[in-house]
C-alpha cells in the first residue's frame, strides 16, 4: 500500500469524523470497563493480601471467619462481637505467642475509623512484603490523649503534628454524639501503606475507655455527671473488652495448634482465623461473580465492535465513489480490502489507548471512595502483561470486525471497476 | 444418599439423647461433620514439614458406628495401618530430601455434648498426623495427596497451608490432588 493511498484514506476518515469519534468513544468505554474489572480484581487481591502479610492469627468473638477478617483488618462490613480483656490477657501469655496487638473499633473521626490499640501496633503490624509501619512525622502515642493518624487522614483533613481533634461516637461521617469534651492531639503521622491503616486514627485503648468513662448505658453523660479530661486521667482506664487481637507466633508450625486451642477455649466462645486462609476462602466464594463480571465486560466490548461493523457496512454505499477514486489512483481491490481492515484496526487501537487513559483517570477519581468504602487501595501501576494482551485482542477484534465490510468493498470494487454504475 | 442422610439423623438424635440431664456448666458445642469432605492442614517452616488430616469415618471405612463384628474391626485396623503409611498417602518430591519423623493415625469419636469419647459413639472421624524433616525445603513446591486413591469415599479435601510464601486455602479433588506451597 502506498503513501498517497494512506493519506487519502486518512482524509476520508477525517471527513467522517463524527461517526469515527462516536465509534471510538463506544469502544473506549467498553475497554475501560474490561480493564477496570481486571484492575479491581487484581487490585483487591493484592491490596488485601498486602494488608494481612505479617499476622499469623486473628482472634475475635465466635462468628463468621470472613466477617471477623473484614471488620478487624479492613474495617468494613458488620461489626463482630467483642472479646473480654481477660481472655486477651490469658491468650497473650501462651508460650507460642510472640506478640499480640489488641484492637478496639467503634468510634470515628470525620468518617475515618478510630482504632484503639497498643503501642505494639506500630512495632508489629506488617504490610506489603513484611514492611513495618514508619512515621512521616511524630511518633507512637505516649499520652492518654495522643492520636496517631494515617497518611490519608493527614492529607485529606490537612492535619499536622500538634493539631487538636475531636472523636465522635459511632462510625460514619454523620456521627450523632461527639466526644468534644476530651480532644486529642495529633502526635504522629504514619507513612503511606496503601492499606486501611492510611484511613485510621489510632489512639490507646485507655483513651477509648476515657472518652466513654462518663457515658451511661451507651448514652452521653447527663449534665453535672460529666467527667473532665483531667479527672479521666486519674481513673483506672482498664479496657473490659476489645474487638479483636492480631497475633504473631514464634513459629509458623504452631499456627494450627494455637488456632485449635483458641477455637475450643472453654471460658469464652472465641474464633481464631488464619487471615491468609480466610482471605482465600473469600476469593473462592466470589470467584463466580468475578467471572460473570468479566464475561459481561467482554460482551460489552463485542457489542461495541458490532456497532462499528454496522456503521461501516452502512457507510459502504456512500463510499462507492470514494472506492472508485481510490481505484483510479492505482489501488488494487485487495488494497481496498486491506484499507478497510486497517481503518477498523486503527480505530480499535485508538479506542484501546483512550480506554486505558480513561481507566487511569477513573482509578485516580475512584481511589478515595474505594478505599473508604471497600477497604482496599486501587493501585494505578502499569498495565500488566495480561492487560496488554487484552488490549492486543481488542485491536485484533477491531481488524476482524472490519473484515466483513472490507470483503464487500473488495467484491464491489472488482465489479464496479473505476466507474460507479447506478 | 438417603441412607447417608438417615444415618446422620439417627446419629444426631442419639447424640442428643445421650447428652441427657447435665451439669449447669456443661458446654454444648458441635463441630462440622460433612461426609465426603476431609480437611488437611499443612505447615512448612525451615526444614520442618507437618501435615494433619481429618476424615469422616464414613469415607474411610464406610460406617461410623462402633465395629459390630470382627470384619468391621479388621476394616478399621486396616484403615489405620494404611493411614499410618505416610509414603502411601503422600508423594513428596525426591529433591526435597524429606525424612519421615512421625506418622500416626487414630480413630476418634466426635466429642458429644459431654466431650466424652464413648465407644459406642455414632459419629467418628479418623485423624492422621505426619511429620518430616527436609534437607532442601525450597524444593518442596508441591505434594501429591494420595488419599483419594486409597479412600474413594473422599470427594474433596479442604486444605489450609502455611508455607514460606504465607497462608493459603486450597481445595483438593481427585482430579487435582496437588498441594501447593
Amino acid at each position: 500500500m502506498n503513501a498517497p493511498l494512506l493519506s487519502l484514506a486518512l482524509k476520508s476518515l477525517i471527513n467522517r469524523k463524527a461517526t469515527a469519534i462516536l465509534t471510538i468513544a463506544a469502544i473506549a468505554l467498553s475497554v475501560t470497563l474490561l480493564l477496570g474489572v481486571e484492575k479491581v480484581r487484581s487490585g483487591a487481591r493484592d491490596s488485601f493480601a498486602n494488608t494481612v502479610s505479617g499476622t499469623d492469627l486473628i482472634v475475635g468473638a465466635r462468628g463468621g471467619a470472613i466477617q471477623l477478617l473484614l471488620y478487624s483488618v479492613f474495617r468494613i462490613g458488620d461489626a463482630s462481637n467483642n472479646i473480654s480483656w481477660q481472655s486477651y490477657e490469658e491468650l497473650r501469655a501462651w508460650p507460642e505467642v510472640a506478640w499480640s496487638v489488641p484492637i478496639s473499633l467503634g468510634d470515628a473521626h470525620r468518617g475515618f475509623r478510630v482504632v484503639g490499640t497498643t503501642a505494639g501496633y506500630f512495632e508489629h503490624l506488617r504490610y506489603g512484603r513484611r514492611q513495618a509501619l514508619s512515621f512521616d512525622a511524630g511518633q507512637p502515642f505516649a499520652d492518654l490523649f495522643d492520636a496517631v493518624i494515617g497518611a490519608d487522614v493527614a492529607r485529606e483533613l490537612g492535619y499536622v503534628v500538634g493539631d487538636r481533634i475531636v472523636l465522635a461516637h459511632g462510625a460514619g461521617a454523620f456521627a450523632v454524639q461527639s466526644h468534644d469534651d476530651k480532644p486529642f492531639t495529633v502526635f504522629g503521622v504514619l507513612a503511606r501503606t496503601g492499606t486501611p491503616v492510611d484511613r485510621s486514627v489510632h489512639v490507646s485503648l485507655a483513651a477509648i475507655e476515657a472518652i466513654h468513662v462518663d457515658w451511661q448505658s451507651g448514652r452521653p453523660p447527663r449534665p453535672g455527671q460529666a467527667v473532665s479530661a483531667e479527672a479521666a486521667r486519674a481513673m483506672a482506664l482498664q479496657p473490659k473488652a476489645v474487638t479483636a487481637v492480631l497475633v504473631g507466633l514464634k513459629s509458623r508450625m504452631a499456627a494450627f495448634a494455637v488456632q485449635r486451642r483458641v477455637n475450643t477455649y472453654a471460658d469464652e466462645a472465641l474464633l481464631a482465623i488464619l487471615p491468609g486462609v480466610t482471605l482465600q476462602q473469600l476469593w473462592d466464594a466470589i470467584g463466580g461473580l468475578e467471572k460473570a463480571l468479566f464475561a459481561i465486560s467482554v460482551m460489552v466490548v463485542v457489542t461495541g465492535f458490532m456497532g462499528m461493523t454496522a456503521v461501516s457496512l452502512g457507510a459502504l454505499n456512500e463510499r462507492r465513489r470514494e472506492m472508485a477514486i481510490l481505484r483510479s489512483v492505482g489501488a488494487r481491490p485487495r488494497e481496498i480490502f486491506l484499507l478497510l481492515v486497517v481503518e477498523s484496526g486503527g480505530l480499535a487501537a485508538v479506542a484501546a489507548a483512550v480506554g486505558a487513559a480513561m481507566l487511569y483517570g477513573g482509578i485516580w477519581l475512584a481511589r478515595p471512595f474505594v478505599q473508604s468504602q471497600f477497604g482496599f487501595h486501587l493501585p494505578a501501576g502499569g498495565l500488566s502483561a495480561y492487560e496488554l494482551a487484552l488490549l492486543g485482542l481488542v485491536v485484533l477484534a477491531g481488524c476482524a470486525s472490519g473484515a466483513l465490510p472490507a470483503y464487500l468493498a473488495y467484491r464491489r470494487s472488482l465489479a464496479d471497476g473505476m466507474a460507479v454504475r447506478r | 444418599m438417603r441412607i447417608l442422610v438417615g444415618m446422620t439423623l439417627i446419629a444426631m438424635t442419639t447424640a442428643a439423647a445421650a447428652s441427657g440431664p447435665a451439669a449447669a456448666t456443661e458446654r454444648r458445642e458441635h463441630g462440622a461433620h460433612r461426609h465426603g469432605h476431609a480437611t488437611l492442614q499443612a505447615a512448612l517452616d525451615g526444614g520442618q514439614l507437618e501435615i494433619a488430616v481429618e476424615a469422616p469415618g464414613m469415607d474411610i471405612v464406610g460406617f461410623e458406628h462402633a465395629p459390630g463384628d470382627d470384619a468391621q474391626k479388621a476394616k478399621i485396623a486396616a484403615a489405620l495401618r494404611r493411614l499410618g503409611d505416610a509414603g502411601a498417602m503422600f508423594d513428596l518430591p525426591e529433591a526435597a530430601g524429606c525424612a519421615l519423623t512421625e506418622a500416626e493415625a487414630e480413630q476418634e469419636a466426635l466429642a458429644d455434648a459431654h466431650g466424652q469419647k464413648a465407644d459406642a459413639a455414632d459419629h467418628t472421624a479418623f485423624h492422621a498426623h505426619y511429620g518430616w524433616t527436609c534437607a532442601k525445603p525450597e524444593a518442596l513446591q508441591t505434594i501429591r495427596v494420595r488419599y483419594f486413591e486409597h479412600f474413594p469415599g473422599i470427594a474433596e479435601i479442604d486444605a489450609a497451608v502455611i508455607g514460606p510464601s504465607g497462608q493459603t486455602a486450597q481445595e483438593l479433588t481427585p482430579q487435582s490432588p496437588q498441594l501447593q506451597f
